[in-house]
């Protein structure tokens, strides 16, 4: 009786224990930056957040990264307004996120020096995934790793309508750029 | 018997154990971030398109450092016929503008030309519906004009002192949106006239006005509102005013374009002075055709 309760007993601490050895590897960040540009020769739109989440297990170079689209600030009230009701609808579709693996994932992206990687994982935007490789830049600090890239995202692949009028004031693609720093859980 | 109950308990415990850490295991990252965000209250956002639903105030003020220009027009009433072409030769106008001073209040100027009136208006959003911890059910704003009757003072009521031509409106605005398509708002107004006509009309007026708009279209909306006086009006039969409309936002512009039985398009005009009659075609059809200028932009852009 004794025994067959020591045996689970002993997996469980050895699977906690690997757990933990796991979770250590885990960097997190709720501050990362967010900064997008639509540009015509009518119109510039810009807008950033400042709350971006983002999270990568240094163990196999998988991470997510999350958004809340409420969070985005323009300089203009109506643009936002217009941002949130009537293109990404935010009631409907309140985050955007992309959640994927770093190719080619090694121990030597550690060295601290910056290394131009991809990405590869799901975008998803406005109800819409997207299938992306994303390149960016990572670099490993010593207090966690440091991530910035740069990539544009199509309005027609998301399912974002612009009415005829407005094609003179946004882009139908738009720039992103991403900062983020991570930091050990 | 009781070893036994203890030892399956602790089995069925570990098991429990075992299958929690297995699954946080195979949790997404994505679910390991929804877990660490802590939940915000947002307020609810575009209540309404504009800052009325047709005449009466909407629960929405411009936003800070908005500068919103409205020009609104009420033509002459549909059964005055061909000769007048359907009214369009007799036009109505007020043109306005408000200021948010912050997100919250906003102040404003406007110039009829029905008595040649001024109006002196302050805006604010005392209560904001929002979603979240700290969720909130409705908005609460109040409205408050000064209105200024601009004509030359009549022989037959001297002798006939500033004083005389003042009114006053403060409104109580609580809306609610109740989906991204449905809002409605509930009014009470309160009005006071220092000056009426006829003997035995009243100086001070209750009514309580509703109103809503259903939206077709992500730019496209149809409005309603009526008023109903709480105090009798001094004209027994006066219809109290009905308007019915559409809301289409193009860009920086809202174009409202409605039929209504007020004419007047200041609060004291179409709350406390009688109203046509529907039934009889004393309609006017109108629009309010607002553009806002950020005048100064939000400093954490």
């Amino acid at each position: 009786m004794r025994s067959h309760l020591l045996s689970p007993l002993c997996a469980l601490v050895l699977l906690g224990s690997s757990m933990s050895v796991m979770n250590a590897q885990r960097y997190m960040g709720h501050s990362g930056m967010v900064h997008f540009h639509s540009q015509t020769l009518m119109e510039d739109i810009e807008a950033t957040l400042t709350d971006m989440t983002g999270i990568m297990d240094a163990v196999d170079g998988s991470f997510a990264f999350q958004v809340k689209m409420r969070s985005f600030s323009f300089a203009k009230a109506l643009m936002q307004e217009h941002f949130n009701e009537d293109y990404i609808e935010s009631d409907q579709f309140p985050k955007a996120s992309f959640q994927g693996q770093i190719v080619g994932w090694s121990e030597s992206l550690g060295d601290g020096e910056t290394h131009v990687v991809r990405a590869e994982g799901v975008f998803w935007c406005h109800g819409i995934e997207q299938r992306r490789t994303i390149e960016g830049s990572l670099k490993k600090a010593d207090d966690g790793w440091e991530i910035s890239c740069r990539f544009p995202v199509e309005l027609e692949e998301h399912d974002i309508d612009v009415p005829g009028w407005a094609t003179y004031l946004i882009s139908p693609t738009i720039d992103v750029d991403v900062q983020i720093k991570l930091t050990q859980q | 018997m009781r070893k036994q109950d203890s030892s399956s308990w602790q089995v069925v415990l570990l098991l429990t154990l075992l299958v929690c850490s297995v699954s946080s295991r195979g949790q997404g990252l994505l679910d390991v971030l929804n877990e660490s965000e802590e939940p915000v209250t947002v307020p609810v956002s575009a209540t309404f398109k504009d800052t009325r639903i047709v005449n009466v105030q909407s629960n929405e003020t411009p936003g800070s450092g908005v500068l919103h220009f409205v020009i609104a027009h009420r033509f002459g009433t549909l059964s005055s016929g061909a000769y007048d072409l359907w009214g369009l030769d007799n036009a109505q106008m007020r043109m306005g503008l408000d200021y948010g001073l912050t997100d919250r209040f906003a102040i404003g100027v406007a110039r009829n030309t029905y008595q040649k009136t001024y109006e002196v208006n302050a805006k604010a959003r005392v209560l904001r519906q929002s979603t979240g911890p700290k969720a909130f059910p409705f908005s609460l704003s109040w409205y408050s004009v000064m209105m200024v009757n601009g004509l030359k003072a009549s022989q037959e009521y001297s002798p006939y002192y500033f004083t005389h031509r003042l009114s006053y409106v403060h409104q109580a605005i609580l809306t609610r949106k109740f989906n991204e398509r449905l809002s409605l708002a509930l009014v009470p107004s309160f009005v006071h006239r220092n000056f009426v006509e006829a003997t035995g009309d009243k100086h001070d007026m209750f009514l309580i006005g509703g109103g809503g708009r259903y939206k077709l279209g992500p730019r496209f909306s149809i409005n309603a509102e009526y008023n109903h006086r709480l105090t009798p009006a001094f004209a027994l039969g006066a219809s109290p005013s009905l308007s019915i409309g559409v809301d289409i936002e193009t860009g920086g512009h809202v174009f409202q374009l409605h039929m209504t039985n007020a004419r007047g398009m200041f609060e004291r005009s179409f709350l406390a002075e009688p109203a046509g009659s529907w039934a009889n075609g004393d309609i006017y059809f109108g629009f309010n055709l607002s553009r806002v200028f950020q005048l100064k932009t939000n400093s954490e852009g």
